[in-house]
């Protein structure tokens, strides 16, 4: 009988810690000092954030301080990192530009650009989402493929902010289809993930091994959904109305445009 | 003598350089419910297309859009209002600062004379998807003669408004509601000015369900 109550004791706190292991909890909100974030990197161990509303980018520390501030972009949207390059898509001028060790660049032979919200590169691979024409640009690695139009059905686009690229696929933040939309690099529909959460503006992603997370601009939510589509979490904690995320040394980072508050979860 | 004439020709040229820098008139808009960045962005974009538009700026904590434009085009108060409104955006105050230095402005009528005495309450409901939208349904609410206050609420997407009864009657409260952009009680917005509504503010995609 004893026996019987330790096993069930014991299945019981492996059932709790499993939970507890699943759920991202809030561990610190960083301050930040008149800055409207859009997007975040990390670049050789350090957080930068592209500040939208006063056109710079911002290098800041572990409590929000800004120790490198770069300046005279137009309104940088959701940033990337390749190898030592940040890639910055600036809506207000339809290109996409680069800083490398202090050096500022712009990328050429990109497609025609309408208000570039996001940029994406997985080696030589790049996604570019294109807000005003509601397409994707997808290069990879020798051309570029062109995904998308305006609309609601599948394979559509709505205004697309943010990409994302794994292995086999290009994640779309399809943000006023209020979806995410999978293609596969032949520019392929997929599939559509959490067009059942009721999103409002899905402005955001970040895709994780096993994980995709949205940011819900308008309802102030993050939702962390599996490849499968099923949620397996939904914050609000410490949200107001975010717009990037990122996993860096296991906590997740969550951009707040509106609080001006960068969220560090763990779990 | 050359010496006058050389001091001539660079005053001649400074006071011209002087009346062309000058010649731009400021505009000064408020506009209220800026909170997504993708849309507010994109206002500022579209009017940087504008031939002749200088110094294009929004400040989206405080809803201060600011421009220059030349003078010689002689754009209107009533135009810039309307082209704000155009693109979906709902002005609250605009100032103008002519070349010259006169200055117009207009605080857009948010209540009327509505008599409190017969004064009612009723609730209507009125599609729309975010705080964008919630400052244009109750602008448009507001600037129906005889309404004293509107609130809409963005989770039940019902408008509270207060209004006098001997000046107005719901049916028309909600029809300027929908010409403005937003499905009222059943009165259908017009379907350009709803194309032409901010993306945020798309209520009727199918894709769009609530939380």
């Amino acid at each position: 009988m004893r026996l019987i109550i330790s096993c069930f004791l014991l299945s019981i706190v492996f059932v709790g810690c499993s939970k507890t292991k699943k759920d991202w909890q809030l561990k610190k909100e960083i301050k930040l000092d008149n800055v409207g974030p859009i997007g975040l990197v990390v670049l050789n161990d350090q957080l930068w954030l592209s500040d939208g509303d006063n056109n710079r980018l911002v290098q800041i520390n572990e409590d929000g301080k800004i120790e490198k501030e770069l300046v005279d972009f137009d309104r940088p949207m959701h940033i990337a990192v390749s190898e030592n390059t940040i890639l910055i898509p600036e809506y207000g001028r339809d290109t996409i530009s680069t800083y490398t060790g202090g050096k500022k660049a712009f990328l050429s032979d990109i497609p025609k650009l309408d208000a570039p919200a996001g940029v994406f590169t997985l080696g030589k691979e790049m996604a570019i989402a294109n807000f005003y024409s509601n397409t994707v640009h997808f290069f990879n690695g020798t051309s570029w493929l062109q995904i998308g139009a305006k609309g609601t059905t599948e394979g559509k686009f709505n205004y697309p902010t943010d990409v994302h690229i794994t292995k086999e696929f290009i994640f779309v933040a399809d943000a006023y289809n209020h979806r995410v939309q999978v293609f596969d690099k032949s520019g392929q529909f997929v599939k559509v993930l959490g067009q059942n959460l009721g999103i409002n503006a899905a402005t955001g992603i970040y895709v994780a091994d096993k994980e995709l997370f949205i940011t819900d601009f308008e309802n102030s939510h993050v939702f962390v959904v599996s490849l499968e589509n099923e949620l397996i979490q939904e914050i609000t904690e410490a949200i107001k109305k975010p717009t990037d995320m990122l996993i860096y040394k296991e906590q997740l980072y969550v951009v707040n445009y509106k609080s001006g508050i960068v969220s560090v979860y763990e779990r | 003598m050359k010496k006058i004439i050389n001091s001539l020709l660079i005053s001649l040229l400074v006071v011209i350089t002087a009346t062309a820098q000058k010649s731009m008139d400021e505009f000064q808009i408020q506009v209220d419910g800026l909170g997504c960045p993708f849309c507010a962005y994109g206002l500022e974009k579209k009017f940087k297309e504008f031939k002749g538009i200088k110094k294009v700026q929004i400040e989206i904590q405080t809803g201060d859009f600011k421009f220059e434009y030349p003078t010689e085009k002689q754009l209107t108060m009533d135009a810039v209002v309307n082209q704000v409104k155009k693109a979906g955006y709902t002005p609250k105050t605009a100032k103008i600062t002519r070349s010259n230095g006169a200055v117009e402005t207009l605080e857009v009528p948010v209540n009327s004379n509505a008599d409190s005495d017969q004064l009612i309450t009723e609730t209507v409901h009125v599609k729309g998807n975010c705080q964008m939208c919630k400052a244009r349904i109750e602008s448009a609410a507001l600037s129906t003669k005889g309404v004293q206050k509107a609130f809409w609420n963005v989770e039940t997407k019902m408008l509270e408004v207060a209004f006098d009864r001997q000046q107005i009657s719901v049916k028309k409260i909600a029809k300027n509601i929908a010409l403005a952009g937003h499905d009222a009680a059943k009165i259908t917005a017009p379907k350009e000015v709803y194309e032409a509504l901010p993306v945020c503010c798309y209520y009727n995609n199918p894709n769009l369900k609530s939380h």
